[in-house]
């Protein structure tokens, strides 16, 4: 008896997290370079600066707007900086400052969803009216608003962006907890004693992220895009900070002499839009079921 | 502890339900789903509650321990003496599970797929505030008991890995290890095959024996009942119309109804007969027939049937039936 419990107690405890990460390790084709391709770039966004070959913010007026080849690969932009060290360098700020966005909206969305779900019907009521006023109103306009009026920085457009993007998280969210509150397990639950609180958090939220981390995905590549335009517009990243929507805005004054300034972010926050959701959509299929039938189904999977 | 004392506890029913009604508010309005049923399960004792879809069955089950905040309640259902009707959610929260524990139809859907089979076992337990360790015993020991073979290995397990009938052991010791006075049962085979079903009716008949637990067993499945309950309640549009030991009741059912159902069961002991099932389907809870709701499909109804709900009286052989070919003088001879 106390020999088993102790063997019980030494075991690894093994987290159920670990079977989607297999599934993904053996993921073949077009999904699987969309999965390097993702993980290349949250690299990149970690280790990007100290990649730079040059300088990235000493100028040289001598050397601007230099064509690309002649020692500098990608070209020098209207102030002699090397374009391509700043786009390495621009990944941290352009794509971490995306996922905390990310983060951060998904956090608020959770919680409100988890309130709505369990705090009865005059919260849900009252939250859920917030929650439709929030996406009632464009996200880019009241962002832009709002990181204006929080004078412009990254962070003001960071906060703008979380406090814009989280109506939909919550909505999407508050939807599938109902369903998963509805689960016989989580009645169960309920039966052999287990309070309210505990019940969201250790049955209700769990069962319910796998949606989340398909969203994830498909924001990290929405919000890339949104925190370029609003540091284009002038109310994100200020100079002389490197972020991509940044080095387009201050470049596209030059876009005919110098195009390769402008064209080389706007590439390269394509490139990572265009990654992340096409991530998005390939955990859609691998982690829905309701998805993977039907695609198999179709005979889409592959 | 005197003697008087003991005995007086050792009576005491494991749960008495009185005159429980049960209305659900609709945009049709309101309606009743369960009218006035009275019910009592000793300690150790073995009940089987029968009846069609619809008959209220698991509103009843449900309601004991207080699920759907929708219900409204009237009448008294008693837990080893203490009144769950009025309760706070707060004390009904701690009261699930260590006094009444529950087992549900579907062994798969019962278990978080992200959680060990350990952690829901404990879980009773430790929200209980019991240490880990001292939990994680518990249930080996329980699920040991169950007849789950290297309980100890398996706790790490996930459902997925588990077998239906193994996966309704688990639910089971989820239910039995804050060790409950009573077990409600709703219809927990329903979803397993024969052979598996047979397991786990023995199971819970062996559990009930040696712990002295009180089980209601809910289900339409008649053969279950005969092999199972010492006593059936027969439930028809939302009242008890028959309580009567199992044997009593089907050798010979007095309620017409409770005799439809005994019929309809088909059995392989007697000679190939045309299967005798009961006319008509049993009504819809908003629109349930005045006096006795069986009689519109009942080959006996009277005058008396249409206008006058019956009341519950005693049978003669013991036993209780409500319905007006029983009535209180004639069978009290």
């Amino acid at each position: 008896m106390t020999q088993t419990a102790t063997a019980t107690a030494a075991a690894p405890r093994v987290r159920p997290w670990r079977r989607p990460l297999k599934r993904l390790v053996q993921v073949r084709g077009v999904d699987r370079v969309v999965g390097i391709m993702a993980i290349c770039l949250v690299l990149l966004a970690l280790v990007g600066p100290y990649l730079a070959p040059h300088d990235i913010l000493a100028s040289n007026i001598s050397a601007a707007s230099l064509p690309p080849g002649s020692g500098h690969l990608l070209g020098t932009d209207e102030q002699g900086r090397d374009v391509l060290s700043r786009v390495l360098a621009g990944a941290r700020l352009s794509i971490l400052g995306s996922m905390a966005v990310v983060v951060g909206f998904s956090i608020i969305g959770v919680l409100v969803a988890a309130l709505a779900t369990i705090g009865g019907s005059v919260v849900d009521e009252v939250l859920m009216r917030i929650t439709d006023a929030g996406l009632a109103v464009p996200s880019m306009v009241l962002s832009l608003a709002l990181s204006a009026a929080l004078g412009p920085s990254l962070r003001s457009a960071m906060i703008a962006m979380v406090v814009t993007g989280w109506p939909y998280t919550a909505r999407l969210l508050r939807t599938i907890m109902r369903e998963t509150m509805t689960l016989p397990f989580v009645e169960g639950a309920r039966i052999l004693g287990v309070s309210r609180r505990r019940l969201m958090f250790k049955h209700v939220i769990p069962n319910s992220l796998d949606v989340l981390i398909v969203k994830w995905a498909g924001d990290v590549g929405n919000t890339i895009l949104v925190l370029g335009a609003l540091s284009f517009l002038g109310v994100g990243a200020q100079p002389p900070s490197v972020e991509w929507g940044a080095m387009i805005a201050s470049a596209q004054a030059y876009v005919s002499t110098a195009w390769w300034a402008a064209f080389t972010p706007g590439m390269a926050i394509t490139i990572t839009a265009v990654t992340f959701g096409l991530l998005g959509e390939s955990l859609q299929l691998r982690l829905n079921p309701e998805v993977r039938r039907h695609a198999a189904r179709s005979g889409g999977s592959q | 502890m005197t003697v008087n004392q003991l005995s007086a506890t050792s009576t005491d029913p494991a749960l008495q339900v009185s005159d429980l009604c049960v209305d659900v508010d609709t945009p049709a309005g309101r309606i009743r789903l369960l009218d006035g049923v009275s019910l009592s399960v000793r300690s150790g004792e073995r009940l089987a509650v029968v009846g069609e879809s619809g008959s209220g069955k698991s509103v009843m089950a449900r309601s004991i321990l207080r699920l759907d905040d929708s219900f409204h309640l009237s009448g008294s259902i008693k837990v080893d003496g203490t009144e769950l009707v009025g309760l706070p959610e707060r004390r009904m929260e701690r009261l699930r599970g260590s006094k009444v524990g529950m087992v549900f139809q579907d062994p798969l859907g019962a278990l978080n797929p992200l959680c060990t089979i350990g952690e829901q076992v404990t879980e009773p337990l430790r929200v209980r505030g019991v240490r880990r360790p001292e939990a994680e015993r518990a249930a080996i020991a329980i699920l040991g008991e169950l007849g789950v073979a290297k309980a100890a290995q398996r706790m790490r397990a996930y459902p997925h890995e588990f077998s239906g009938g193994m996966r309704q052991r688990v639910v089971l010791a989820m239910a039995l290890i804050a060790e409950p006075d009573l077990l409600i049962a709703d219809e927990p085979t329903t979803a397993l095959d024969v052979r598996v079903q047979e397991q786990v009716i023995d199971l819970l008949h062996e559990v009930s024996t040696e712990r002295d637990l009180a089980v209601i067993l809910i289900t339409h499945d008649l053969g279950i009942v005969a092999g199972f309950a010492e006593r059936v309640a027969v439930m028809y549009a939302g009242r008890k119309i028959q309580d009567d030991a199992v044997g009593r009741l089907f050798a010979e059912p007095a309620h017409p109804y409770a005799r439809g159902l005994i019929e309809a069961v088909p059995r392989l002991d007697q000679k190939m007969q045309r299967l005798v099932g009961i006319p008509g389907v049993p009504p819809h809870p908003g629109a349930r027939p005045s006096g006795c709701a069986y009689h519109p499909r009942c080959p006996h109804r009277m005058e008396q049937c249409e206008v006058e709900v019956p009341r519950e009286n005693p049978l003669a052989t013991g036993g209780l039936v409500a319905c007006h070919l029983y009535p209180a003088d004639r069978s009290a001879q």
